[in-house]
Formats: structure tokens, sequence, C-alpha cells
């Protein structure tokens, strides 16, 4: 199993919800509305290369569908990255099982 | 409303984008950015706050991509660029042995005076060593410490809270007897039961001592020290309680300290200080170190300001004693060594900068070398930037490079100054020059600093050439790399480096061979006598406190003792079997003796005629008793020493006589020592030459200029003065006579013997190995100039090839060929050799009159190593040119 790192486990998430929607700013975007983080193009694209790199996305180049442009470079989701982000997901719900309730008891003070 | 512009991302940040942004993801995050500010703006943002939000992001994204670019050079490629690195280092062995050379010189030199404070100043080993510190009066006119006094010792313990406990001690050799006659003097120690405790000191056998030891009349006790239990002792486990005789005493052992615990100095056996003020009149008594523990809670600086306030309040009862002083709490070394502060010193500061500046040379040295290599790779670098691979990437490669030959050139630079450091130790061990705590061999903390240095000199001599070699665009040099010529140019700065190292070069060249001939020259003949037949030895009594130790005459009765048993050695051995003369002296024969500036009678005092001599103390019957003929005059007479007469009478050798009085006859001149511009001359004794000696060693290891005179010294006026025994047999085998010699005329008395051609080696080696260091940093700046040309010279012609192939097909003569690829070069060559005959007169100048150095010719000197500097800069330049005039216009064809 693939190690991912925090970040880059958001940014397969946001793979997995943009479809072939999914480019630079669409990714940056559905970050930022559903975590309240502010991330740079910079990052996106650095950890989207390290992904590619090992496999877990793939990268296609196409204008975008109606609109005269620039081509844009969308992403997806390989088997190998939609397996390691579904692990990695299942480590954190199998550590987090039942603890919940205990942790915002704590965390509420 | 607002303007179209300012519906544009912000310009000059667009710009910037390009210099910030690279590698493949560039385009996609600028593309990115600017339809993010876009859509910012579709969103009914602020033209303002999208500009803002383009500038973070910007910003962020830049960050993310060195990031990113570094962490890829770390992980993906530093294993496989160091590989390549060790692969270049054997690809050019001559350039990576230079460059080696200098860093690994370089890189330690430039932290030898770091790492000899550090060394020396370095905090007691013993526990929370760092809170032990020194106690002292610092005399503010005369510049230096004063020793403490048995009262100030006392004033201090009762009047100072910062300390928890203060102590005191003194040093001296003693003459411990353990039933094998004969044996050298240990170093002893006196000191008080205090300092024990405060240095947290635990015996390995029995008990230290007690306050009650340290008690006028108290039983005599000892403690000594493991090695000398083991050594002496053989190490007795029943040795407490046992009477060991010291001197002439007996003493009960008390206790047996561990061989780590040498303290203060590096001491083997010690007694109880038993000094007392009401022994002494006030600031009379033995000198002591006096040093404390600090309170829990008191820093050093609260320290100080106390010891001041009580020097301050010592003034008022005392003006005339205190008002000159400043009361200082500082470090153990500084304590023993007697130095002021001088880390913060200008002067230390200039010279830690001067080594750095050195450093920094060294650096760009090899960073035109390493320059040199990577232009003969632009093709590679070109064709590796067109497959993709980032500025960052090919920096990072470049850098490993340098930094892998810099890391093993430190490495064996720091291996080499180990090696020097521990022959240094061994040398210099018998002169006992360092207290126990100085363990100069390298620490961690150097060797982290060295390689952070190594690491810092990559950066400078690998990623500045990687700038340059990859500052260009991809195609032009695609297209240089195919035409085989180098793209890469050397700039002004390169040039000035080159000028100025052939400028320093031969300054350091001239200057190197004066030192190699002046540390190497044949001494043998030329001293004035045979070594090798002579015993030396310094033989001492100690400072002893009248109420202790010794039985005194009654009046006058240290000196008395002195000379009785000076005397006695004196003629004890004038009348040892095997024994051809005999003399006694301050200074002897092949001994590094004072020197003396003095200023000739009737000289013009305007004029700057001093001159610097050897000055030697003798008794009055060294030269009869050495057999040594008076040449002019007389020898000296009892009467000599008397000091009756209003010149004192001195006698000088042949070389004073042809160096300082120009072979004038030297009977009855008179001169004195020049104090111009420090006392009233007027109050100066004068010296005035009764009698002519010939060489006899004074400055043995420059005899050229040996010019020195005698004064008689009356015997018993110093504790200890030395011998010189010429013998007929093996002065080895004398050594250890001479030691039961003096110990029948004087139990008390201690003595360091050793061949005379013993000693006199010793101090050759160290003399030398300066000299031959000097002398290799001198070459090396030398080599790294004449790299420098050769470098230059060969990207000249590789640079030029189609060039001279096309002038050579036109008909062009072979010396306007050489004339094309050697003027730059030549011209460099021309200027830093003038400027360097300059800079070589000003060094020689500077040295000239120095007793080391033989004297100096100083345009043959200068003429000789320019002439060989410019020999050697024409060969670099050989190879290149011809390889220039051997350009067929055919090979310059094929470019095009």
């Amino acid at each position: 199993m693939g190690y991912l790192g925090e970040f880059e486990q958001l940014i397969l998430f946001a793979l997995l919800q943009l479809g072939d929607e999914a480019y630079g700013v669409t990714i940056r975007e559905t970050i930022e509305e559903r975590t309240g983080r502010v991330v740079s193009a910079g990052a996106i694209y650095t950890a989207l290369g390290r992904l590619e790199d090992r496999g877990m996305v793939v990268s296609r180049r196409e204008s975008p569908q109606g609109r005269a442009g620039r081509p844009r470079k969308y992403y997806g989701l390989r088997p190998e990255g939609a397996r390691a982000l579904k692990d990695s997901y299942a480590t954190i719900q199998s550590m987090a099982g039942g603890l919940i309730p205990k942790l915002t008891e704590l965390a509420e003070g | 409303m607002s303007s179209d512009g300012d519906r544009r991302p912000p310009r000059l940040w667009a710009l910037l984008s390009r210099l910030l942004l690279h590698g493949e993801a560039a385009d996609l995050i600028r593309q990115d950015l600017d339809e993010a500010f876009a859509r910012d703006l579709e969103c009914g943002l602020r033209p303002r706050e999208a500009r803002r939000r383009y500038v973070r992001n910007l910003s962020d994204s830049a960050w993310s991509v060195w990031k990113e670019g570094l962490r890829g050079s770390v992980t993906r490629g530093t294993l496989q660029d160091a590989r390549l690195g060790v692969r270049m280092l054997g690809k050019q062995p001559m350039l990576t042995g230079v460059a080696m050379l200098a860093l690994g010189l370089g890189i330690p030199a430039s932290l030898t005076l770091r790492h000899g404070v550090d060394v020396i100043f370095s905090p007691l080993p013993v526990p929370e060593g760092d809170r032990v510190l020194g106690i002292r009066h610092w005399d503010l006119e005369a510049r230096q410490a004063l020793p403490g006094s048995v009262h100030d010792y006392a004033r201090w313990r009762e009047s100072l809270t910062s300390f928890q406990a203060i102590g005191a001690a003194r040093t001296y050799l003693l003459n411990v007897h353990a039933g094998d006659s004969g044996a050298p003097p240990v170093e002893g120690a006196e000191v008080t039961s205090s300092t024990f405790s405060l240095l947290r000191g635990t015996p390995l056998v029995g008990r230290l001592f007690t306050e009650a030891d340290g008690v006028r009349g108290a039983p005599d006790v000892v403690i000594l020290g493991e090695d000398l239990w083991r050594s002496r002792f053989a190490g007795d486990p029943e040795i407490l309680g046992e009477t060991v005789r010291i001197g002439s005493r007996p003493h009960t052992v008390v206790g047996v300290m561990p061989s780590s615990f040498r303290f203060p100095d590096d001491n083997d056996v010690w007694l109880p200080l038993r000094a007392a003020p009401t022994d002494y009149a006030v600031g009379e008594g033995p000198p002591l170190w006096v040093y404390g523990r600090l309170a829990d809670g008191v820093t050093e600086e609260e320290a100080r300001l106390e010891m001041e306030v009580a020097r301050a309040r010592a003034a008022d009862d005392d003006p005339a004693r205190f008002e000159r002083l400043r009361g200082e709490v500082v470090g153990m070394a500084m304590l023993f060594f007697g130095e002021s502060e001088f880390r913060d010193d200008p002067e230390f500061v200039l010279i830690q900068s001067v080594m750095m500046l050195l450093l920094l040379i060294v650096c760009g040295n090899v960073g035109t070398l390493l320059l040199a290599r990577t232009a003969q790779r632009t093709a590679e670098i070109s064709i590796r930037s067109a497959l993709g691979a980032s500025r960052t990437r090919i920096i990072a490669q470049l850098f490993i490079e340098a930094l892998v030959l810099a890391v093993a050139a430190t490495g064996l630079g720091l291996l080499a100054a180990e090696g020097i450091v521990r022959w240094l130790e061994r040398t210099v061990e018998p002169y006992g020059i360092f207290p126990f705590w100085v363990d100069p061999s390298l620490t961690p903390r150097i060797i982290l600093t060295a390689l952070g240095l190594a690491v810092l000199s990559g950066a400078v001599a690998g990623v500045i050439p990687a700038l340059k070699a990859t500052g260009g665009r991809v195609r032009e040099n695609l297209q240089h790399a195919a035409a085989g010529g180098a793209s890469i140019r050397f700039g002004l700065g390169s040039s000035a480096l080159i000028v100025g190292e052939v400028i320093l070069s031969v300054g350091f060249l001239a200057m190197g061979g004066v030192m190699v001939r002046s540390a190497f020259q044949d001494t043998q003949g030329t001293l004035g006598f045979d070594p090798e037949r002579y015993v030396t030895a310094s033989v001492s009594l100690p400072w002893v406190d009248p109420a202790e130790h010794l039985e005194l005459p009654e009046e006058d009765g240290l000196a008395v003792r002195r000379r009785q048993t000076q005397l006695g050695v004196l003629s004890r051995l004038a009348e040892e079997e095997g024994v051809v003369g005999v003399g006694m002296a301050l200074s002897l024969p092949g001994n590094e003796g004072p020197r003396a500036r003095i200023v000739l009678e009737s000289e013009n005092a305007d004029e700057d005629l001093s001159r610097v001599v050897s000055e030697a103390e003798v008794d009055v019957a060294f030269f009869g008793g050495l057999g040594r003929r008076i040449l002019a005059g007389r020898d000296f007479t009892p009467a000599d020493a008397e000091r009756a007469s209003e010149a004192r009478p001195v006698i000088v050798n042949t070389s004073f006589v042809q160096q300082i009085l120009g072979g004038r006859n030297a009977l009855g001149r008179r001169f004195r020592y020049d104090v111009r511009g420090q006392v009233d001359p007027e109050d100066v004794e004068w010296f005035e030459v009764v009698g002519v000696v010939g060489p006899f060693g004074m400055n043995p290891m420059n005899p050229t200029r040996d010019a020195g005179y005698y004064v008689p010294l009356p015997p018993g006026q110093v504790g200890s003065v030395r011998y010189a025994v010429e013998v007929a047999g093996d002065p080895g085998s004398f050594v250890s006579r001479f030691r039961e010699i003096v110990e029948e005329v004087d139990v008390e008395a201690t003595v360091l013997a050793q061949p005379m051609a013993d000693l006199m080696e010793t101090e050759a080696k160290v003399f030398r190995l300066v000299f031959i260091l000097q002398v290799v940093l001198a070459g090396v700046a030398f080599l790294l100039s004449v790299t420098g040309l050769y470098a230059l010279m060969s990207f000249t012609v590789s640079q030029r090839t189609r060039e001279i192939g096309i002038r050579t097909a036109l008909g062009a003569r072979a010396w306007s060929i050489v004339s094309t690829i050697a003027r730059r070069a030549a011209l460099q060559l021309g200027v830093g050799l003038s400027l360097g005959s300059v800079w070589a007169w000003l060094l020689l100048g500077s040295i000239a009159n120095d007793q080391m150095v033989i004297p100096i010719n100083m345009p043959v000197t200068i003429g000789v190593t320019v002439a060989c500097a410019a020999l050697v800069g024409v060969v670099a330049c050989a190879s290149p040119t011809l390889r220039g005039l051997r350009i067929r216009p055919t090979e310059a064809l094929r470019e095009l």
C-alpha cells in the first residue's frame, strides 16, 4: 500500500468528487470550499506531479469543452490511487472507530 | 468603476512569475493563476482583493515548486550526483589534486586559530568545570596580570561571596626520592585543602588534605598522583602511611589522586600550602594562583562585578597599591597564561577575518577550476536541460559534485591536521608548555565547523560556476557544444583572481624561498662548537618559604644558598672524570636565548640605528671553563659580576664586531638597550666591550646572524641556571650521572638534563615545521594561479578554434596566432609578476632584519622568484598554445 500524506488524500478526494472536470483551478476550489484551507496552485501541481510519478493519477491535455482557450491539463484517479486512498481512509476509520464521542468530549474540554 | 487595467493580474507579479516559477508545471500554474484571478473577479471580488489573492497564490506556488525541486534533488538525485561527483574526482586527477590540496589546506588552516583558542581556553575537565574561575588583579599601567599573594588570597576568601569556595596553589619541581637515584624531578604543587573540594576531586586511595594539614607545624603529608604512584612506587597498595622523602624532608603519604587529576598545571605530587599572611609583609610571599568555584546561581558577570568592587574598596585603604589595578574574574587558562581577554580584541578579530578571507580566495580559486571543468561539460549540461532537467536540478548536481570534492578534501585535511597536532604534542611535551586540560586533538565542534565550511565552500565553488553555466539559453549552448566550443567565458572576476594570485604567490614564493634556505641551512661548522659533545641541564632551587623546607644561612639566606648550590655543582662537574669543560649561564650555546634591541654610543640619536642582537648572561668563568679562547681584550673577572664599575663589562662575539661594528675595533665601545620613547635613556646603564670571542652558538637556527654579547651573571642571583658540560664520551650516558652529582651537592635542587644535540633537534623541528607550512601554503597559492592561467589558455584555444583555423588558412603567421591565444594570459601574467615583485619587496623588507632569516640579497631573490614564476607560467601556457598552433584549417571547416 502506498503511503499518502494528508494533502495528497485531499487531492485524490477532490479528483473523485470532480470526475472529468478535475484540473488545477477546480481541484483548488474544491479543497478550499470543503476544508476552508487556502492552498496554492503550486502546491496542487507539485502534489499532482508526485502522485502521477507514483502511478496514482493520470493526466490528459484538452481544451475546455465548448470554449476557446489554452488547453488545460485534466487529472483522473487511477485504480492504484483509488486503492491507496481507500486503504488510507479505512486505516483512519478503523483507528477512529468508536472514539469520536470521546474525542469530541476531550476537544470541548 | 474599474478600468481594464484593474481587471488584469498585476503586471509586475505576472512578469516575476516567469522568474519564480520553473519546471514543467510552471506554465500550468501560471495558467491557473490567471484563471483563478478571472474567476475571483467574476465572483464579484474587488480587483484589489483579487490581485492580493493572485500575489499570495503566486508566492505560495513558487515556494511549493522550489521545495519540491529541492526534495526531488535530495531524494532522487543526491546519491546519483554523489556517485557522479566521486567519478569526476578520478576523471581529472590534476584538477582534483589541486582543488583538494587547496581546500584540504584552506579549510583546516582557517580554523587553526579558533581551534587553538578553543583548546587552550577550554574549561577544566572536572564536574561543572566552566564554573571554576581564576581570580586576579590586572595591572592597567604595565598591562599584565599580577600573581596573587597570600594576603590577596586571604582577603578574597573573606570578602567574595560570589564564590562558594576559593583555593590557591603554587607549583615547582620537586625531587621525590623513591630509592631510585638519578630520577628526574616531578612537577609538584602546594595547594590549599579547599582546592580538591572545589574541583570535586576524589582520591583513588586514601584521603584529601584537611584544613589542619595546612597549618604551619602540622606533620608533613603528601598526596601522590596515580602515574607517579604506579611508575615509581610500583602501585604499592600499602603506600598509605608510608614515608617518602621529598627534597630533604620525609613526608607521609595520605592519598593518591587518579591520573585524570593533574591540577593545576600537569602535576603529580601535592603538598599542603602553608603560607599564611602573618608570615609576610603585605604584598610579599610566594606568588600564587587563586581560583574559586562560583556559588549556585551566581553568574560570571556578577562575580566580576563583586571582584571589582572589592578591589575598589581595597584601593580606599591602600591607594598606592590598588589604584592602578583592576579586579578580574577570568577563565582558568587566562589565569595560567597571564593573558588578557583578547578574543574580542580588534586585532584578534582582524586575524580571524583575514583567515576567513583567505579561505574565500581559496574557494574562488577552486571555483575557477570548477568553472573550467563545467565549461568543458557545456554540451552535457545543455543536453540534460533539453531533455527536461530543471535548472535547479543541474545546479544541485554541480553543487553536489563540488561538495563531494570539498568534503573529501576537508576529511583528508582534518586527518592530516590531527596527525600534525599529535606530532606537535609529542614534540613540545618535554617542554611542559601546556597545562593538563589542554587536549589539542580535534574536537567534535571543530570537525562539524570544518564540515560546515566544506558545505559552504562547495556552495561558493560549485553553485557560482553552475549558475554561470546554466545561465545561457539551451539552444545557444547546444549550438556551441556542437561546434566543439565552450559557451562560458572567463569574466573580469576570474581575470582579477588570476592576477591577484600571481601577485600573492610571487610574494609568498620569495618569502618561502628565503625561509626554506634559512630553516634548512647547514649549520654544521658555523655554530662554533660541536653540540654532539655537550650535555645541557637546568638546575633550580624552588622559591622557598623561609620558614619551611630549607635550612638557610642567616644573612641574605636564599641568595647565599643558591650561590653555594650553583657554584658547588660547577666545581663538582669540573672535577668529574670524563668532563672536558663546564660552563654556567642563563642561556647556553645552542639554545634560543633572549634578544635585545641595542643602540651604539655616539651614533646620531635621531637616526634609527637600533639593532637586535642576542644576549647571554654567563658566569665569569664561562669561557675559561669551556676552553673558549678570548680573541681580543680580556676574559671576565670575578669583580665584573659585582657591578662595581660605571659601565657593565661585556664580551662580544666576532659576528657582533662584523655585523654591528662593521669590523672596527670593538674594545672600549659602549652600547645600551634601545629604550627611546619608553624611559629616559640617561637612566639606562651602559655596556662596555672588554673582550671578543669566536662564534659559540648564539643563534643556533641561523648562525649567519648570531651577533651577540655576553654579560657577567652573579651566582645566586636567580634560582634557576643552566650548565653546559662538554664530555669526552657519550653525552646521553652522562645525563643520569649529572643528576647524581647535583643531588650530592644539594638534595633540594632539581635537574632537567639532556644531550644538547637532542634539545637543539627538537627546537629545530618546530622551527622548520612552521616554515614548511608557510612554504606549502605559498606553493599552493602559486599552483592555483598557474592552474588558473592554464584553464584560461585552454578555453581561449577551444573558443577560438574556428577563428584560428580560418586565419591559418588565410596565411597568418605562427607569431600572430600565438599572440591571439596568449595575449590575455600574458597580460595577466605580466601584470601579476610586476605587482608581485613590489609585494615581494615589501614582504622581504619586513623580514630582512629578522634574526631567524639569512641575509637577503633583495634584487637577486626577487629576480630569481619572478623568473621561476614566469617560467612556470609560460610552461602552463605552452600546451594550449601548441594545441592552438596545430589547428588545421580543415578542422575549423568541419565545425562550420
